[in-house]
C-alpha cells in the first residue's frame, strides 16, 4: 500500500505501529528519533509521516520544522502521550507548525488506521 | 444553614498560652508584695501621713485624688489600646497565615501538575503497546473465541487506565480549564437529569431546585463534573441499599468565615446541596477525602478524583465545599458559589 516512517524513541510503541500499519499492508520504516528520521525521510521519501514528540537528539516539533522546510506536500501526523508548553498542548502546538493530523497516545488501531487511510488518501488525491 | 468546619477564632488568651498568663499573673502578685514589703519596711504611710499634716495649705488630698483618677484613666485606655491592636495584630496574622496557606496550596499544585504531566506522558506511551498489539490479536482471533473474550477484557483494563490518566490531567490542569460562565439554574438540572440514569436501584433522588438565574463563574461542562462527582458519591454511600438523595439548589447570604471572599454589593451566593441517608465518613476519613487518590470505595468503583476534581473546580470560582456528616446517618455537602454581578 504506502511506505510510511514511523519516528518514536519508544522500542515498544514503533513495533506496535509498526506491526498494526504493516497488517493494514503498509511498509514501515522506523527511526528512534528526529535526527535520524530525517535522515531517513531522505533516503526513502516515504509517502506518510508519523512522528512523536517527545524524542531525544531532535524532537518531533523541530523534526516537523525541519521536513516542512523541505517539503511540503508529504503528510505528517503526530502523535503524543501529552504535554504542553506555556499552556499550549503540545498537539495543538503541532497542528499549528503545519501537521496535517494528531493523535493522542494511546488509541485504537481503527482510529489510527482511519486517519492514515485519510491522510494517504488526501496526498494522492491532491 | 451556614458553613461549618472554619477555623476556630482565636482569642488573645488562646494566642499567648496558658503558660504565659500564669507566669505573668505571678509576676504580678510577687511585685506588688514586694512592694507593700518595701514601703511597710520604710514605714512609708506614717512618714506620708506625718508629711501631709505637716502641709496642710497644699491641699495634697486633692491633688493625690487627681494623681489617683489620672492614674487610673491612663490604665483603663491603655488596656483599650493594647487590646484593640492586639485585635488587630490577629487578624493580620490570620490574613498573613490564609495567604500562606493558598500560596502553598499553589505550589503544591504546580508541582502536582508537573508530576501528573510527566506520569500521564509515560502511562500513555506504555498503553500504546497495549491496546495496540491486544486490538491487533483480537482482530486476528475469531470473533467468539475465548482469546477473543479475554483480549476484549485486556483491553477495557488498558482503556480504563487511560481514562484515569486522562481524569488526572483534568484535575491537574483543573485551574486552567474550567474558566468559563453559566447560569446555575439550568446547568445544575441538566446535571441532575444525567446523573439519573446512572443511579443504582434503591436510590431516590429528590430534587429542590428553587429558580436561581444568577450566572457563576464555572464553565457548564465543569459544573455538570461537580454535581455529578457529588450524586456520584451519594449514591455509592448507600451502598446498594434503598436511600436518598436530596439535592436542592438555593440562594444564600455570604457565608460568614469568608468575607473577604465574598462578592460585595450584596450579590448572593449560590448554594448547591447534596444530602444522603449513606454510611456517612469516618472521622480518620474526613481529613483526606480531598486528597488525591483517597478513595473508600476499593480500586474498582472510586478513583479518588472525584472530589479533589470538585473542589478545584469550586475554587477556581471563588467558591468552597463544606461537609457535614455523620457516620451512619449520611452526609450533607454544600457547595457556595459567589454569584456574579448582575450585567
Amino acid at each position: 500500500m504506502a511506505k510510511i516512517l514511523v519516528v518514536d524513541d519508544d522500542e515498544l510503541v514503533r513495533y506496535s505501529l509498526a506491526r498494526v500499519l504493516s497488517s493494514d499492508g503498509h511498509e514501515v520504516i522506523e527511526a528512534a528519533d528526529g535526527v535520524t528520521g530525517l535522515r531517513k525521510f531522505r533516503a526513502s521519501r516515504p509517502e506518510l509521516v508519523v512522528t512523536d514528540i517527545v524524542m531525544p537528539e531532535q524532537d518531533g516539533l523541530g523534526l516537523l520544522n525541519e521536513l516542512r522546510r523541505i517539503d511540503q506536500k508529504t503528510p505528517i501526523m503526530v502523535i503524543s502521550g501529552g504535554g504542553e508548553i506555556a499552556g499550549t498542548d503540545f498537539l495543538l502546538l503541532a497542528e499549528k507548525l503545519g501537521a496535517n493530523d494528531i493523535l493522542a497516545k494511546p488509541f485504537d488501531n481503527s482510529v489510527l488506521l482511519g486517519k492514515v487511510a485519510t491522510l494517504l488518501a488526501g496526498n494522492s488525491g491532491g | 444553614m451556614h458553613p461549618s468546619a472554619d477555623p476556630p477564632h482565636t482569642t488573645i488568651f488562646k494566642l499567648l498560652g496558658t503558660r504565659f498568663w500564669v507566669i505573668a499573673g505571678l509576676v504580678t502578685l510577687g511585685a506588688a508584695l514586694l512592694l507593700a514589703e518595701v514601703l511597710i519596711e520604710a514605714n512609708a504611710f506614717e512618714a506620708f501621713y506625718e508629711f501631709t499634716r505637716e502641709h496642710e495649705d497644699w491641699n495634697l488630698d486633692e491633688w493625690i485624688m487627681v494623681a489617683l483618677a489620672t492614674l487610673f484613666s491612663i490604665v483603663l485606655a491603655g488596656s483599650g489600646i493594647v487590646l484593640v491592636l492586639t485585635r488587630k495584630l490577629l487578624r493580620i496574622e490570620a490574613q498573613r497565615r490564609a495567604f500562606e496557606l493558598k500560596m502553598e496550596h499553589s505550589r503544591q499544585l504546580v508541582t502536582l501538575g508537573t508530576m501528573v504531566a510527566g506520569t500521564a506522558h509515560s502511562i500513555n506511551n506504555h498503553l500504546v503497546p497495549i491496546i495496540a498489539l491486544v486490538d491487533l490479536l483480537k482482530s486476528e482471533s475469531p470473533a467468539d473465541s475465548h482469546q477473543a473474550r479475554d483480549l476484549e477484557k485486556v483491553k477495557a483494563a488498558a482503556s480504563n487506565a487511560a481514562e484515569i490518566v486522562s481524569r488526572m490531567k483534568t484535575y491537574a490542569k483543573t485551574n486552567h480549564t474550567v474558566k468559563g460562565i453559566c447560569q446555575i439554574g439550568p446547568a445544575t438540572q441538566a446535571a441532575i437529569e444525567l446523573a439519573r440514569n446512572a443511579l443504582p436501584q434503591g436510590a431516590r433522588l429528590s430534587m429542590q431546585l428553587k429558580p436561581v438565574l444568577h450566572h457563576v463563574a464555572v464553565s457548564a461542562a465543569a459544573w455538570e463534573v461537580v454535581v455529578l462527582n457529588l450524586i456520584n458519591n451519594a449514591a455509592d454511600a448507600l451502598e446498594g441499599a434503598s436511600g436518598t438523595i436530596d439535592v436542592s439548589l438555593r440562594t444564600d447570604e455570604t457565608p460568614e468565615s469568608t468575607p473577604q471572599k465574598g462578592p460585595v454589593g450584596g450579590t448572593p451566593w449560590v448554594v448547591l446541596q447534596v444530602r444522603d441517608t449513606g454510611k456517612g465518613i469516618a472521622e480518620a476519613d474526613l481529613r483526606r477525602i480531598f486528597e488525591p487518590f483517597f478513595t473508600t470505595k476499593g480500586l474498582s468503583r472510586g478513583t479518588g478524583l472525584g472530589l479533589p476534581e470538585s473542589l478545584g473546580i469550586v475554587e477556581a470560582a471563588g467558591g468552597r465545599i463544606d461537609v457535614n456528616t455523620e457516620p451512619g446517618k449520611g452526609t450533607c455537602i454544600e457547595v457556595w458559589l459567589p454569584a456574579m454581578q448582575a450585567e
